[in-house]
């Protein structure tokens, strides 16, 4: 099996260069380094691949190779992501994981140029919905419940069905109040609930989850009584 | 004029606390519970995370203690015969192993018979606050899911809270209970060894961290989970109001993701390394799904032996399900979360638990 000279190496330098764009880039994303890790070893794993079926030369030629028995060299391309981790790993060690973190090094400096930690809010809070624009607002009605709705879904619910809201013909959400039907609507145009299901639907697969109860047979007793 | 309170469930884990803010809000109590001897007939003393009985709280909050048991009617007698301010509804079988029949006869049954009793003794009840969980809802259609969510329960135990609910609702309408529902979510603080405190033992015990990180961040799932503290004052708080009576209320802090919850309860395990895993959200799906039909078989594998799992699978469903609701309707009526972000009320609990050596 065909295996590179320098890969290793090449690795553990890597991932401790690209240490810096991950720790710089971790207020984007704090997977960056992690996603390096994957990009980097695919790119090296492919090229294995590749040139030991034959169809390139081990980095176009431009990098030496040797030649090892199967399995070494298997284990050897499968350690790939550990070397670049460990370099990864290395630099955070000696300067910092993150903008706010200095790393060893942090010690040995006179000015403090990391940044404040945050509190627990790292990242942005997660999005709920986008925003409604004005012609999909207008689709939206608050309607009163009929007896027929009543009928068929107030087992569902632990309020009274008397107010209901309405978008392209579908039930999104039921109340007691007016109010709360306005201020569903309200959220509703700011992105601030995210409809996953109509309640028609909804209620029709709990209606066949509670009939089919598929927990049931997790009964078995373990006490004489 | 003092107030006087029934606590239900006084022995156990929220009951005990809720003995606790009722004795420093200076309310006179009546507790009950069952005897001491009976509580192993509903609980599985084998198994790893049966509940603990805390008997000497009704000594520490100098509470008046009627035992009783909800499944027997004749037992429940004593407890109404005075007047109360509120009643405070704990007691139930909290438990995602117990068979359906000891669930429905304990949550159901058991609540009928209190009930019953109160209706008969004639006596007054000024507010009744009821303990439901958050878990009648499943998945909520709407994100993050509020009070007025559908019924869909994922498993045994919350169906026998739905079947509790309706049972309380109907009492409401037909007989004038004053009923107040409160539904938690998963609740967790001092003396609390069961639900959350497996989601912290379980890196602490793994000993390295994993964080997964599901792409696109929208697709996150959140952990929803409330302080005992907080809900022992909110159930106060709704039952020193008139208005709060016919209503349901969610209790919890505000949602954080699970990436956040594990990124935590990773640093504060001590675990290390701690992997970062970001995994785009179709393959998570397949690979949780795949972790519950692993927890289903070693589930059925206890049942076999006589033993149960170290994690029951309604636990392990948290990593499927998106379970995200909304505490607004209790902060619109004025109540104030002490641990809003429940990563400040996860300390106080860590705290507690490093101090019993149980992290």
């Amino acid at each position: 099996m065909i295996v590179g000279t320098y890969d290793l190496l090449i690795l553990f330098l890597g991932g401790f260069l690209l240490g810096w764009p991950a720790k710089r880039l971790h207020k984007k994303n704090r997977d960056a380094f992690i996603f390096m890790v994957e990009g980097i070893t695919l790119a090296f794993w492919l090229n294995s691949i590749l040139s030991n079926v034959g169809v390139i030369k081990y980095w176009g030629g431009i990098l030496p190779s040797f030649s090892v028995p199967f399995w070494l060299g298997f284990f050897y391309i499968l350690s790939y992501p550990f070397w670049f981790w460990f370099g990864g790993t290395l630099f955070f060690g000696f300067f910092g994981r993150t903008p706010r973190h200095g790393g060893i090094f942090w010690a040995l400096t006179i000015d403090d140029k990391t940044e404040p930690f945050a509190g627990w809010q790292e990242e942005e809070p997660l999005k709920i919905a986008d925003p409604l624009p004005p012609e999909e607002v207008a689709k939206i009605s608050i309607q009163e419940v009929t007896d027929e709705e009543r009928q068929k879904y107030q087992e569902w619910f632990a309020q009274p069905l008397n107010f209901k809201v309405v978008k392209d013909g579908k039930i999104l959400y039921f109340c007691k109040r007016r109010e709360e039907a306005e201020k569903f609507v309200e959220k509703l145009k700011l992105g601030l609930v995210r409809v996953v299901q109509d309640m028609e639907s909804k209620i029709a697969e709990a209606k066949e989850r509670w009939e089919k109860w598929e927990y049931r047979k997790d009964t078995k007793p373990y006490t004489q009584a | 004029m003092t107030k006087v309170a029934l606590v239900t469930g006084a022995c156990g884990f929220t009951g005990s606390n809720m003995l606790e803010v009722l004795k420093e809000k200076g309310w006179e109590i009546v507790a009950t519970d069952l005897p001491q001897s009976d509580r192993k007939v509903f609980y599985h003393e084998k198994g790893t995370f049966h509940p603990v009985y805390y008997s000497d709280i009704i000594k520490q909050t100098g509470a008046e203690f009627i035992p009783a048991d909800l499944t027997k009617p004749e037992t429940l007698k004593p407890l109404f015969t005075r007047d109360y301010d509120a009643v405070f509804s704990i007691a139930s079988l909290y438990d995602y192993f117990a068979p359906w029949e000891l669930l429905y006869k304990v949550n159901v049954e058991g609540h009928r018979n209190l009930v019953e009793a109160w209706l008969a003794s004639g006596k007054k009840v000024g507010h009744w606050v009821h303990w439901s969980t958050d878990g009648v809802y499943g998945e909520t259609p709407y994100l993050p899911g509020d009070e007025n969510a559908p019924y869909d329960p994922p498993n045994n135990y919350s169906r026998s809270k739905v079947e509790q609910e309706r049972l309380l609702w109907k009492y409401y309408r037909e007989k004038g209970l004053p009923l107040t529902v409160l539904r938690p979510a998963p609740i967790y603080g001092p003396r609390h060894i069961y639900g959350v405190y497996k989601t912290l033992l379980g890196p602490r015990k793994f000993g390295v961290g994993a964080v997964v990180r599901i792409y696109p961040r929208e697709k996150q799932l959140m952990f929803p989970c409330v302080h005992v503290r907080d809900l022992c004052e909110a159930a106060v708080y709704v039952a020193e109001r008139e208005d709060t009576i016919g209503e349901t209320y969610n209790v919890l802090s505000n949602c954080i993701t699970q990436s956040e919850f594990s990124e935590f309860v990773s640093h504060i395990g001590y675990c290390s390394p701690i992997y970062r895993i970001p995994v785009p959200f179709s393959l998570y799906k397949r690979v949780a799904d795949f972790v519950i039909k692993v927890g289903r078989y070693l589930d059925a594998r206890a049942r076999k032996k006589g033993k149960r799992p170290k994690f029951d699978v309604p636990e392990i469903q948290y990593i499927t399900h998106q379970y995200w609701f909304s505490n607004e309707k209790l902060k619109e009526i004025g109540f104030k979360f002490k641990f809003e972000d429940p990563r400040e009320g996860l300390l106080d609990y860590i705290i507690w638990c490093k101090r019993q050596g149980r992290l």
